[in-house]
């Protein structure tokens, strides 16, 4: 092994985790899953409404007339602007 | 390092089943080597537990899918290593201002031999830390998990040969690193 490897080896080490991390995890876990089920409902039910205010949206927008084609460049023959 | 002991198949049909207990049991098995991955992975206590936490979380709640095509270590070691790339691109910006910081803290701080040997575990880790998240963990399940090229190959979910070139690519930028840091400090003195 050598030098470098040994250093590595040394600085980066297996540590003990804290007697506090059962702690933590048991926590989390004790936490109702009503907690993680609310909140994907939440999420679903977010996206379904921005979804369906989209759409309303969209279909509530007046719709604009289409331009009128321009026939022709030349002032007479343009019936739109010319009458 | 790899857990030696098979883990047993009760146990687990147990933890699938949500036993508590046998969570427990099975947390004690592996809370050193989740915590240790992820503390040389991130270079911080706090950051290390939250990612541990996280992970035996995720555990607890993926066990019932855990289908045994892999070991059960290399199916754990993958979502160690899927946690904390996660965990390096939410801090990205922070972390290597923070490692810099401290660097230059550990460098005004000398005073004995003792400190100097610090100094250098810290020049070495503040290496690591500004290694690509793929170079550092790779460095992280070597040297700390003394994982094979095919473990960790496994646990990367890439090539052998690729985990041959992460290393490869980490060791030259290590050494490149520390030695700018040495002639650093050597213009400082």
């Amino acid at each position: 092994m050598s030098e470098e490897e040994r250093a590595f080896r040394e600085v980066l080490q297996p540590a003990r985790a804290p007697e506090s991390l059962w702690f933590r995890v048991e926590a989390e876990l004790a936490a109702p899953p009503a907690n993680r089920t609310m909140s994907r409902l939440a999420l679903v039910f977010g996206v379904m409404l921005v979804a369906v205010v989209s759409v309303a949206g969209y279909l509530d927008k007046p719709q604009k007339a289409p331009r009128p084609a321009q026939v022709s460049r030349t002032a007479h023959q343009c019936l739109q602007c010319h009458v | 390092m790899l857990v030696a002991t098979e883990i047993d198949p009760e146990m687990l049909a147990a933890c699938r089943a949500g036993d508590r207990d046998a969570f427990r049991d099975l947390f004690e098995m592996y809370k050193d080597m989740v915590y240790s991955v992820a503390l040389r992975y991130a270079g911080d206590p706090a950051a290390a537990m939250d990612i541990s936490q996280d992970v035996f979380v995720k555990l607890f709640f993926q066990l019932p899918n855990f289908r045994g095509e892999s070991g059960f270590e290399t199916w754990l070691y993958r979502m160690i290593v899927n946690r904390c790339l996660d965990q390096r691109r939410k801090f990205s910006r922070i972390v290597p201002l923070l490692a810099d910081a401290i660097h230059r803290f550990s460098v005004n701080e000398r005073v004995t031999a003792d400190l100097i040997r610090q100094e250098t575990r810290a020049e070495i880790r503040t290496a690591i830390a500004s290694l690509p998240d793929e170079l550092r963990i790779a460095v992280v399940l070597r040297y700390t998990e003394n994982l094979s090229y095919d473990e960790m190959a496994e646990a990367m979910n890439c090539a052998k040969g690729t985990v041959a070139s992460r290393l490869n690519r980490a060791h030259k930028q290590l050494a490149k690193r520390l030695k700018r840091l040495k002639s650093k400090e050597m213009s400082d003195v």
